[in-house]
């Protein structure tokens, strides 16, 4: 289970980056993302696609472990992501994903959040529409 | 572990704060992401039994569950309707520590969204 810690020191690394390369070294091809706000899977395009989009729209963001611990699949990590969008518009989102690893690649994220945080981010994400 | 999630599963499913009791340590704490308040075993119980009292019925689906280095994580499906004919679809993610048998702490995440029926309900003036 040590090794999956520190696949996730790495996760966190590149997402603190919003570095979608380095998280793409991180995941299987075959990843499967799937999130509660939306109850939809995507997979590894899709996720890297938006974290492209989030490093588009977020000046600054600070990414605090509130707790990470190993499974026996991968690892939980807990995080508090606070930032500011280029627009201005503060956020603060709690986020537990729940990770699957096999082989020393992730193979799914499991991603929980509450859509009353997201909202900031997802204003600019969407270009006003949400 | 298998038995202790069992039973919590057991608890939360009938809404059954008796049966909830028992698997909480002295001291523990519960943290929801939707309020990010903390509260203690006592309060987690009440808010149990403050949900009994508006679900009319309630169905949950155990999508995952994983022993990690602390305890276990949960993630479900709770469908139900409320007492006031509403229906929810709630998925969280349950991320429970344990010691000496006994759960000392509950993080959990859900979409505020996907819980308003309820909450609309159990704090309705």
């Amino acid at each position: 289970m040590t090794d999956s810690l520190e696949l996730a020191d790495e996760l966190l690394d590149a997402l603190e980056r919003y570095d979608a390369d380095a998280v793409e070294k991180l995941v299987d091809p075959g990843l499967v993302h799937w999130i509660n706000l939306t109850q939809q899977e995507q997979g590894a395009d899709g996720l890297l696609a938006t974290l492209r989009l989030e490093r588009d729209v977020v000046a600054a963001s600070t990414f605090r472990v509130r707790h990470r611990v190993a499974s026996a699949e991968g690892f939980v990590l807990q995080l508090d992501v606070d930032g500011t969008t280029k627009k201005g518009s503060d956020f603060h989102i709690p986020v537990c994903l729940v990770v699957a690893v096999d082989g020393g690649r992730i193979t799914r994220i499991d991603e929980y959040a509450n859509s009353d945080n997201v909202k900031p981010l997802l204003a600019e994400l969407l270009g006003g529409a949400a | 572990m298998t038995e202790l999630v069992d039973r919590l599963l057991d608890a939360f499913g009938r809404y059954d704060a008796e049966a909830l009791a028992p698997l909480l340590a002295p001291g523990m704490r519960r943290w929801v992401n939707i309020t990010e308040q903390e509260q203690d075993g006592a309060a987690t119980i009440a808010h149990l039994e403050l949900e009994a009292q508006h679900i009319a019925d309630a169905h949950f689906e155990v999508r995952q569950q994983v022993a990690t280095d602390e305890g276990f994580v949960l993630q479900i499906v709770v469908e139900g309707t409320t007492k006031g004919g509403v229906a929810f679809r709630v998925p969280a993610c349950l991320v429970v520590a344990v010691d000496d048998g006994l759960i000392t702490r509950i993080d959990e995440y859900a979409d505020i969204a996907a819980a308003r029926p309820i909450i609309k309900e159990m704090f309705a003036r």
